[in-house]
């Protein structure tokens, strides 16, 4: 008898579960009007971003005859103290507070990702320490925690990067770390264990890619959270400082010219809603999409 | 039957303040299926489970070819990983589900045979013929397949490195009968042709005794009796033996087919 008489009846496999399953993930979590309003905004506020430089290439320029000017149609937004066109400076604005929170976002992850799979994977004493220090970082204020830093560190964006990333790495390492231990019990990983492989290689070679879901909803909550942590310390002064400028930036001293000029504060503030909104959004369908999906 | 490969004395494992195994020993010998029987929660994964040294035991020695592996390092069981393989219970749980066919059986051999791409490629369809797939399959991820083909798959992933042992741990219990007969038929198969040594793990006693040679019985982490397949279903068995196998499906079956069911309720 030859093995292979015995392909028969269950190589006429069911297919279209899996065709129908992978993009059903991208519908799930933008079918809905809201997600997908939200994508929209992203895709909008990144192609202004990108194409500041190109579009607004005069955003500094100075013109001293028109201070302060209400929105028209020549300054949609109005002017600021300098006449320099609102719009433009916030989508150079944009840019900056968007690559602060990108990066910040992307250290996050790196950091988060290897503490947790450290943690998740020499367990005892280790895992005690790493996450009680997770704990203790979380238990703090960001905004305490950026002050004390900025104030020894002095503020430049990659300070701030680097700061807020390690603010959010925390999050990014409990959620890597609690959905590593749940793959490492599972069958695969220990039929990769009889096979040879070694742990970090099941670790990052194997589980990291199934873990990577969960880490991406984080991710997507965290450049809400670190937009809004960079907006707050620009507002008190202690984030990007002039001649730069984040929307926070542009909304303190938009907030110090409030009485009369009011559009100056109330765009970039708009923007930062409206931006961290539609983050947040994502973030949170993405986070309830999985849970339900592992439920 | 020659000489023992597998050997285990003494083997004890507590889980907290739970004993799971109590002093379990037998010996496999080459070439032979292995049975090992009980209820669930007898004992019988956890003791595959410390052969294949995944779990450390409490107490007692694994020989493998007369040497003892229990006590060894990761490094130093590396050379023993590519001898003995293990099938599990759950098909599609048991591979990594953002693997394709080809990765997931082509692991093994970069691992343990440095094979460049393409000669990789001829064995993993060399393989897949084996186990009655074909290369149709090669870039199929596991949850395109059924749970037989995932079995499939996780035989020849097993069979990529010639192991000489291979614990089947409830290998064919999540599959529907039709096709545990093949995949049955399949291990058969592969046993004959390269010689395989079968531990096979089951509380299936219909499959037991058309796979195995001899036979443990196991209840509530003690090992009952180890016998030659014929001895376990007669009436020599001992006691429990004996309640398990009237208490099987099967038993039941025929059972009710020669008496009446008022009787059935009297019956223990």
């Amino acid at each position: 008898m030859s093995t292979s008489d015995t392909e028969a009846s269950d190589t006429a496999a069911p297919d279209q579960s899996v065709a129908a399953r992978r993009p059903s993930a991208w519908r799930a979590v933008l079918g809905t009007p809201g997600t997908l309003t939200a994508a929209g905004v992203i895709v909008v506020i990144v192609l202004i971003a990108l194409l500041a430089p190109i579009v607004w290439p005069n955003a500094d320029t100075i013109n001293a005859g028109a201070r302060l000017e209400s929105p028209s149609g020549a300054h949609w937004f109005g002017t600021d103290e300098l006449g320099r066109d609102l719009l433009a400076r916030m989508a150079h604005a944009t840019q900056l507070t968007l690559l602060i929170a990108l990066g910040a976002m992307a250290l996050s992850v790196v950091l988060g990702v290897v503490w947790g799979m450290v943690a998740a994977a020499f367990g005892s004493w280790v895992e005690e320490i790493l996450m009680r220090t997770a704990d203790a970082i979380m238990a703090v204020p960001m905004i305490l925690f950026a002050l004390v830093f900025v104030a020894a560190l002095g503020s430049n964006p990659i300070v701030l990067i680097v700061i807020l990333g390690i603010i959010k790495s925390p999050l990014v390492a409990r959620v890597t770390r609690s959905s590593t231990m749940v793959e490492l019990t599972s069958d695969y990983v220990r039929g990769l264990t009889v096979v040879g492989l070694g742990r970090s290689r099941i670790l990052f070679r194997e589980v990291l890619p199934n873990v990577f879901p969960v880490i991406a909803a984080v991710a997507t909550l965290n450049i809400a959270s670190a937009i809004m942590v960079e907006a707050s310390l620009s507002f008190i002064g202690l984030g990007v400082q002039p001649p730069l400028a984040s929307l926070g930036t542009l909304l303190k001293i938009g907030y110090s010219h409030l009485p009369g000029s009011w559009w100056y504060a109330l765009f970039p503030a708009l923007a930062i809603t409206v931006i961290i909104a539609a983050f947040n959004v994502i973030g949170k369908r993405l986070e309830r999409y999985l849970d339900r999906r592992s439920a | 039957m020659s000489e023992a490969l597998v050997e285990i004395t003494g083997l004890t494992k507590d889980f907290g303040q739970t004993r799971a195994v109590d002093n379990a020993s037998f010996a496999i010998r080459r070439g032979e299926t292995f049975g090992l029987v009980g209820e669930s929660g007898s004992g019988k994964s956890t003791i595959a489970s410390m052969l294949l040294c995944l779990t450390k035991p409490t107490a007692g020695e694994i020989f493998f070819h007369g040497k003892r592996i229990d006590q060894l390092s990761t490094r130093e069981l590396a050379p023993y990983r590519k001898d003995m393989q293990l099938v599990m219970q759950d098909p599609i749980s048991s591979l990594n589900r953002r693997k394709k066919v080809q990765d997931i059986i082509g692991l093994p051999l970069a691992l343990h045979h440095g094979l460049p791409g393409g000669k990789r490629t001829d064995r993993i369809v060399q393989l897949l013929e084996l186990v009655g797939l074909s290369a149709d399959y090669l870039s199929r991820y596991p949850h395109e397949l059924s749970g037989g083909q995932c079995q499939r798959v996780s035989i020849a992933r097993s069979l990529s490195i010639n192991p000489e042992f291979l614990v089947l741990d409830e290998s064919v219990s999540a599959v529907d009968v039709l096709i545990q007969a093949q995949i049955l038929n399949l291990l058969n198969n592969l046993q004959d042709e390269f010689g395989l040594t079968y531990l096979f793990v089951s509380h299936d006693l219909a499959v037991v005794r058309y796979m195995c040679d001899r036979i443990a019985v196991m209840q509530a982490g003690r090992i009952l009796e180890v016998s030659d397949r014929d001895d376990i279903f007669s009436p020599r068995a001992h006691e429990y033996t004996r309640a398990l196998i009237a208490a099987s499906p099967a038993s039941l079956a025929a059972k009710a087919s020669t008496t009446p069911p008022l009787q059935m309720e009297k019956s223990p």
